[in-house]
């Protein structure tokens, strides 16, 4: 069993900002590399097919990889589910793991299938005690067969499950705890799931355990009108809003300097509007930490 | 009673699969029972538990359209994916067919894979006992061929061959030298001309040559270079070498077998040399460089 300290791995120098790692984005990377930049790749997309490997994308990320520190952001490690981990899906992040060498490798505390399907959704937990045990118990068994510590990301809820017995954010921060991994704490995400289900965010990042926090997300929202109100959606197809980012404030204050990652993966913009988004960030983290 | 007792986690993930995947829809799932005549049935009946009580009630937006959110997540992101990796198909079926087709695909399919680009591996299964193929009996092969570029894309990359190791075997060491072809390398067999079509992919006419397209033996090389995806019709001949090479025989034993198959002896040096340049062969094995 892995023992450790506070965090993870050699975090950052603080002047560094971390973009997601989008394909449109690759020539401009490459051919002017952004300073003090690291980069999320999503796992899934360089993982390639059952019979291979290889292909422009792994490719790129190699290329990338010289001039820049990489993180690894997974969507179908499925910790939620009641299936067994993966091995095959396990087998081929570990030797994407071993190629790439990430600063850390995380994923979200959801579900994303069942019964051996996936649905590449991320999809919501009731947070019950004995869903907590369930999850904590698949965590240490992942983190032990890849060899690291993980980080765990909230994501946007559009529900919650009367049965729950505890909120969101008692659930995440006994997770790190009990399974010795990272908090991924998505300010979006807090953000987006306050307005859907009604709580106050403030409460949510106030009971976060800041020495688990390892890395923040941040990334934009839509608005969706049904016929009975207002939902935010989770979407990533715009600059962060003002909300989040004063959102992003507060958490800086209670958590001081975290590696911070802009995310846009839709209605993707040139690189240089995605660079000053991250620009604002580390300002931001400057000026309040 | 037990329907008062929590739903177990996997009787709320089975549910939640259920409702959010129902191509009728969330309220109609809810709602309405599944037409018995429908294909995969057993994916549109509900499962045992119903947890929509489970769901905590927060107005003013409804159970249901919460549950919505998901459910038009989880098909987007398919569909999107589709569209993409299928392009040539969604072309020709156009957008609301298309659409049918992957929500009927999900059903036949259900996605087990963590690379999305993944999900259509059983495109030609699917297409070939479709009603869209019954107008469009070239759809099977396309989907085929569509697939066959997403592996050709993801195939595993070798080295090229190095030119000086070809000049320093021996002429004797010919005849028993073997090939080894790019593993992203795939040889495409079909009834269709399909490859016309996934060349005609920017062009304007592509309805007009689709409604002409007509029946006929194909060769095609799937192939990549500098990580850009080839579609090639390949004359029989070619197309037989290299499926003789790809299968691992040796040179000796590849011209006995080409012998007498055309009238004019095929100029395998000039494709030999053309293969090498352009990255199909990547290995020549002879006694010298194995030992
Ligand atoms: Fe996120």
């Amino acid at each position: 069993m892995m023992k450790g300290s506070q965090m993870f791995l050699e975090p950052f120098s603080k002047s560094e900002i971390g973009l997601g790692l989008r394909a449109p984005h690759y020539s401009a990377i490459l051919e002017s590399p952004p300073k003090q930049t690291w980069f999320e790749a999503i796992a899934e997309n360089y993982m390639g097919v059952e019979k291979g490997t290889g292909g422009r994308a792994i490719r790129v990320l190699e290329k990338i990889r010289c001039n820049h520190d990489i993180v690894l952001h997974g969507v179908s490690l499925n910790i939620g589910s009641v299936d067994e981990p993966s091995e095959n899906y396990l087998k081929r992040l570990k030797s994407l793991i071993a190629r790439i060498e990430p600063k850390w490798t995380s994923d979200h505390l959801c579900w994303t299938g069942v019964n051996g399907e996936n649905l590449h959704d991320l999809l919501p937990l009731p947070y019950t005690e004995e869903v907590l045990d369930h999850v904590v118990e698949k965590i240490l068994w992942v983190q032990d067969f890849l060899g690291r510590r993980m980080l765990f990301e909230n994501v946007s809820a559009y529900l919650t499950f009367k049965h729950s017995q505890m909120e969101e954010w008692e659930f995440l921060s006994e997770i790190s705890r009990r399974a010795d991994c990272g908090i991924l704490l998505d300010i979006n995400n807090i953000y987006v799931s306050s307005k859907n289900l009604g709580f106050n965010p403030l409460t949510y990042l106030d009971h976060i355990p800041p020495a688990r926090v390892g890395q923040i997300h941040l990334a934009g929202h839509s608005i969706q009108k049904t016929n009975h109100g207002i939902c935010l959606i989770d979407t990533h197809d715009r600059p962060v809003p003002e909300p989040v980012w004063a959102l992003y404030v507060e958490a800086v204050k209670r958590f001081g300097w975290i590696p911070t990652l802009i995310e846009w993966d839709a209605s993707i913009p040139e690189f240089s509007i995605l660079a000053a988004e991250g620009e604002k960030a580390r300002n931001l983290m400057e000026v309040t930490s | 009673m037990m329907q008062h007792e929590n739903p177990t986690l996997l009787e709320l993930q089975q549910w939640m699969k259920w409702v959010i995947t129902d191509p009728r829809g969330v309220t109609t799932a809810l709602t309405e029972v599944p037409n018995l005549n429908l294909p995969f049935l057993i994916r549109y009946l509900a499962p045992e538990r119903n947890c929509l009580g489970f769901i905590m009630d927060t107005p003013p937006i409804l159970k249901c359209e919460r549950l919505d959110i998901y459910a038009e997540a989880y098909f987007t992101r398919l569909l999107e994916s589709f569209t993409a990796d299928f392009e040539i198909i969604f072309k020709v079926v156009g957008e609301d067919v298309f659409s049918k087709l992957t929500a009927d695909y999900l059903k036949a399919f259900p996605s087990t894979v963590p690379n999305i680009s993944e999900v259509g591996s059983h495109m030609e299964v699917f297409l070939l006992g479709h009603e869209y193929s019954e107008d469009l009996p070239f759809l099977p092969e396309l989907g085929r061929l569509e697939w066959a570029v997403i592996q050709t894309f993801y195939a595993d990359e070798v080295p090229n061959l190095d030119g000086d190791s070809i000049k320093n075997i021996p002429e004797s060491s010919w005849q028993n030298a073997e090939f080894v072809i790019d593993p992203a390398v795939q040889l495409f067999e079909g009834k269709w001309p399909v490859d016309q079509l996934w060349n005609a992919i920017d062009d304007t006419e592509l309805l007009k040559r689709i409604a002409a397209i007509a029946s006929r033996p194909t060769y095609s090389l799937v192939s990549r270079r500098f990580g850009v995806v080839h579609v090639e019709e390949v004359n029989g001949v070619k197309f037989y070498l290299l499926s003789l090479m790809k299968q691992g025989f040796c040179l000796g034993d590849i011209c006995e077998k080409l012998a007498g198959l055309t009238l004019d002896p095929p100029p395998l040096l000039e494709w030999f040399r053309e293969w090498i340049e352009c990255g199909i062969i990547r290995k020549i094995h002879t006694k010298e460089n194995e030992s």
